[in-house]
């Protein structure tokens, strides 16, 4: 029974990570209006917020590494790459800070929020780091809160859904 | 939606308000630009437009006028004129933007700021 439980646990990272690239790709369509090029709202790691949620950090990071690496192949070219990986990694590991505290009070969509800001800090810090200008800075404010807001959507989105894949796909 | 998440948001409202003083403050240091003000063509006032002050034309005729200078705007606030037309002028804040007040003979300049009013002169 122990090969059915990997086979399952396989096909589900695997299903999730072609959804976060079909997020990632759709998300791309729509440049932010207030933004600089290549940064975006993260909508793809809510994906990696759901995995978190059901299976923890090891396979959640396996599937944004993934992730990452095959949209980088497919269309995000190198520099896009730096934002994604920025944004990514420390959303994530902010998520994965809230989601240690899930027995304290802290919930799914705290953890989406505190990902969602560092989503965007991560990828201001990117940017600094290639265009070498403090005035990336004063898009700070604003990627905050709208990270802040998306985060709260789509943590909400992701503690509908968790329940819901736990029955199909999760442990146990 | 755990009770603790409102803090997280709560946490993050504060961090956007947090940097937002921050960059502001940075924004208004480095904004090399000035303020001139002009009573009858000559040159009354000049200084930078980053720092806050206030500058009162007066003349013998009993003219007044207030321009205020603040958040890297140029404002006029007070007016003795007839037309109040200085008054409800747009704030300047770009290069070239003016407010002027035709009945005292005063008017505002901004210039060197960086930021164009115009795209592009001719000359």
């Amino acid at each position: 029974m122990m090969d059915h439980k990997k086979v399952k646990q396989m096909v589900f990272l695997a299903v999730m990570t072609s959804a976060a690239i079909i997020i990632h790709f759709i998300e791309s369509l729509f440049p932010l209006p207030f933004a600089l090029p290549g940064i975006k709202l993260g909508l793809s790691n809510t994906v990696s917020l759901i995995v978190l949620y059901i299976y923890g950090p090891v396979p959640a990071f396996a599937v944004l590494v993934i992730r990452v690496i095959l949209t980088a192949f497919l269309y995000a070219g190198l520099s896009g790459v730096i934002f994604s990986l920025a944004g990514g990694l420390l959303s994530f590991s902010a998520a994965v800070l809230i989601w240690r505290l899930r027995d304290k009070g802290y919930g799914i969509v705290g953890a989406s929020t505190a990902g969602g800001v560092f989503h965007n800090i991560g990828q201001i810090l990117a940017a600094y780091v290639v265009l070498r200008t403090d005035a990336v800075f004063f898009y700070l404010p604003v990627l905050i809160l709208s990270g802040a807001i998306t985060g709260i959507v789509t943590g909400i989105l992701a503690g509908i859904l968790v329940p819901r894949l736990k029955n199909i796909y999760g442990p146990s | 939606m755990k009770k603790n998440d409102v803090f997280i948001i709560a946490a993050a409202v504060l961090l956007a308000a947090a940097v937002w003083l921050l960059t502001n403050g940075i924004r208004q240091k480095d904004s090399g630009g000035e303020v001139v003000v002009y009573k009858d063509g000559e040159v009354f006032y000049a200084g930078p437009i980053g720092t806050d002050t206030t500058i009162t034309v007066e003349d013998e005729l009993g003219n007044i006028n207030v321009v205020l200078v603040k958040d890297g705007k140029a404002i006029m606030q007070k007016a003795n004129c007839r037309d109040q037309i200085c008054v409800n002028t747009r704030p300047a804040e770009k290069d070239g933007q003016a407010i002027i007040c035709l009945p005292n003979k005063v008017s505002v300049e901004v210039r060197n700021t960086g930021t164009k009013d115009l795209d592009g002169v001719s000359e």
